[in-house]
């Protein structure tokens, strides 16, 4: 007994510490070596090794890097060759793994692994140690299992993995409260593809945390991991099944205690990710009524945004008109000034539809002044334009019109599109209501404009009312009941992108249910929130006052 | 709107403000008067918070600190006042 009192401890705690070192350094590497094909043209690009990709991963690379082909491929020197190869190698993987799980059969999604949990508010850090015997565990296959039947309820663990650069190190260094490691096992991957692994990937749950609890971080960062879990069963806008999803882990894992913490990680091959895999920006400290202009003091007709607005990206928080007018605005301004598409579109606040349904409905009465109401656009042929996009709001919810008006040399009519992420919306009244705009803007436009400056062809013209085209369009649906905002922002911004100069009918083949995958659209919520912090913090440097300390 | 100073009329300008449920309530604002006081009053009258709500003037936002002289708002204009918008999913959730 004596002699085992010799231990050193301080080896062994050392030796403890340090096992989460060469597990960044990997997991920098691989991140490394993932960007690089998509930045450099140069000849020494290193063989990437697609086996230590997830199978999430690597279906993400595949899609971003045809999306980079698609965007970029025919600027390249090589025309892209080096990036189909780059396809060619994933989806070689690809194929390997799908054989190898044909021949493996079920796989256990998910292994356990141990969480470090260190609180940063007392700089001592606590040291859980791995049970080894749980990732063998009933009780973690049991808890798999239920993950798998509640995929929805997977979505909150899932999140974090989703964003795999959280784990920047200045994140670590500056607010590590909790870190987790699993390793990369997934759904189908084979045991050898697990040995490849080695170290596990390490993420910090701050991300996590920042972004599924964006509310909490107001309140007060959960600084353990209990506290996490009491924040999640605070969240009001938790929805049950996902609540529900956590109760089983918590009694399955026995979380009620502080003492161990052994996590499990299930991939959810829904969630994407694509371009929308970009570091969550930590929140400024920045008073809640701040506001800034955008684009600037000094614009027209700038949009007002207030710090306190950024609250509306929360997940699974409704957009307002205030986020959805900036990022209309966002979208133009992107734009350079010579970009024919952006010049050729006129964008409707979200107020507009709001205001015209008021003037149609008034339409007969005296009340009804169009000539007033022509103001919205003052200064603006609508008809000369190729589109316009009319945001539209009602019941709680928010779908897009986009009136595509042809070219004076076009013999059909203009087309009204209405795109609606849930099918909400009665097309039909929508159209009612815009085909009464465009109707009145004609009869108006009849008697001013001169018929030499006519935008359409004469024969269009001169029966305008009757060769107005409706079309309610087929679209990608949201999954959830809060990401409409989001979508109707995604359809602009993809359709100013790939939009033809002129739309035909027979270019209506460009949408469709599969025009993107919604995990693209959702994602923007993200992105949105994270140029607004941007927009602020650069406000902040200029105006000291923002801040609040 | 609540001003003390007695000014010639031709310096005054009523200003009608038009309600999102139809109904309208009618200001009268010098031009060199900022908005925020007559948000203000339009908010106390109507008892809505002065956040949850915008100011348009044809369609543009008006801000606080300007003043109808700067919008060249004329005798007669419009205001409308919309309550900010907030969808997500329809009303079904």
């Amino acid at each position: 007994m004596e002699g085992g009192l010799q231990v050193d401890l301080s080896e062994l705690v050392s030796s403890v510490d340090e096992d989460p070192l060469p597990v960044e350094i990997i997991k920098s590497d691989k991140r490394q070596r993932r960007e690089q094909p998509e930045t450099m043209n140069g000849d020494e690009e290193p063989k990437e090794d697609f086996s230590t990709f997830s199978d999430h991963n690597l279906e993400d690379s595949i899609q971003s890097t045809m999306h980079t082909i698609r965007i970029v491929g025919s600027k390249l020197s090589d025309k892209g060759e080096k990036l189909i190869a780059r396809i060619k190698c994933l989806e070689d993987e690809k194929e390997r793994r799908r054989q190898k799980v044909d021949i493996d059969g079920w796989k256990k999604p998910l292994k356990s692994m141990n969480s470090n949990i260190a609180d940063s508010s007392d700089g001592s850090k606590k040291e859980y140690k791995p049970s080894p015997a749980f990732s063998q565990s009933t009780l973690g296959a049991c808890f798999i299992k239920k993950m798998e039947e509640n995929q929805k309820g997977c979505r909150i663990i899932k999140s974090f993995d989703k964003n795999p650069t959280l784990n920047s190190r200045e994140h670590q260094k500056k607010r590590g409260n909790m870190e987790f490691f699993w390793s990369e096992g997934q759904k189908g991957q084979s045991s050898s593809k697990r040995r490849n692994m080695h170290p596990p990937r390490k993420h910090s749950l701050n991300g996590y945390q920042q972004h599924a609890f964006s509310h909490s971080d107001q309140k007060g960062r959960a600084s353990s991991f209990c506290s996490l879990h009491n924040t999640v069963d605070d969240q009001p806008r938790f929805d049950d099944e996902k609540k529900k999803a956590f109760q089983a882990f918590q009694a399955t894992e026995g979380l009620g205690s502080k003492t161990k913490q052994t996590f499990v990680v299930v991939d959810d091959d829904e969630l994407l990710l694509g371009e929308t895999t970009q570091e969550e920006a930590k929140l400024p400290e920045i008073a809640k009524d701040a506001r800034i202009y955008y684009p600037s003091r000094d614009d027209p007709d700038p949009v007002e945004i207030c710090f306190g607005d950024i609250d509306n990206l929360a997940p699974e928080a409704y957009l307002t008109s205030t986020i959805i007018n900036f990022y209309i605005r966002f979208l133009q301004h992107q734009a350079s000034p010579t970009n024919r598409e952006i010049c050729d579109c006129y964008f409707f606040n979200t107020f507009f539809y709001k205001k015209l349904t008021e003037a149609v409905s008034d339409k007969g009465s005296n009340k009804f002044d169009f000539g007033r109401f022509r103001r919205w656009w003052r200064g603006v042929n609508i008809f000369q334009k190729a589109y316009v996009l009319i945001p539209i709001h009602e019941d709680l919810h928010w779908s897009l019109v986009i009136i595509c008006i042809p070219n004076k040399e076009d013999e059909s009519g203009p087309i009204m599109l209405h795109l609606d992420s849930l099918g909400l919306h009665s097309s039909s009244l929508v159209f009612y209501n815009i085909r009464s705009f465009l109707e009145e803007e004609w009869n108006y436009l009849k008697q001013e404009v001169a018929p030499s400056d006519l935008p359409i062809g004469d024969k269009v013209w001169s029966q305008l009312p009757s060769r107005i085209n409706e079309k309610k369009i087929q679209v990608p649906q949201q999954k959830n009941d809060s990401d409409c905002g989001l979508f109707v922002l995604y359809f602009m911004k993809r359709f100013i992108e790939e939009a033809p100069e002129r739309l035909r009918k027979r270019d209506l083949v460009m949408f469709g249910k599969s025009w993107f995958i919604p995990e693209e659209a959702s994602g923007l919520r993200r992105k949105i929130r994270n140029i607004l912090i941007e927009q602020f913090q650069s406000a902040a440097t200029e105006y000291p006052s923002f801040r609040t300390f | 709107m609540a001003d003390g100073e007695q000014n010639p009329p031709a310096n005054m300008a009523p200003k009608p403000i038009t309600v999102m449920d139809g109904s309208e309530v009618y200001f009268r604002i010098k031009p060199q008067t900022q908005f925020h006081k007559l948000m203000n009053q339009y908010c106390l009258k109507t008892s809505l918070d002065v956040n949850s709500v915008t100011f348009l003037f044809d369609g543009r936002r008006l801000r606080p600190e300007e003043t109808p002289e700067k919008v060249a708002m004329e005798d007669g204009d419009e205001i409308d006042c919309l309550l900010h918008q907030v969808g997500g999913g329809g009303e079904d959730f």
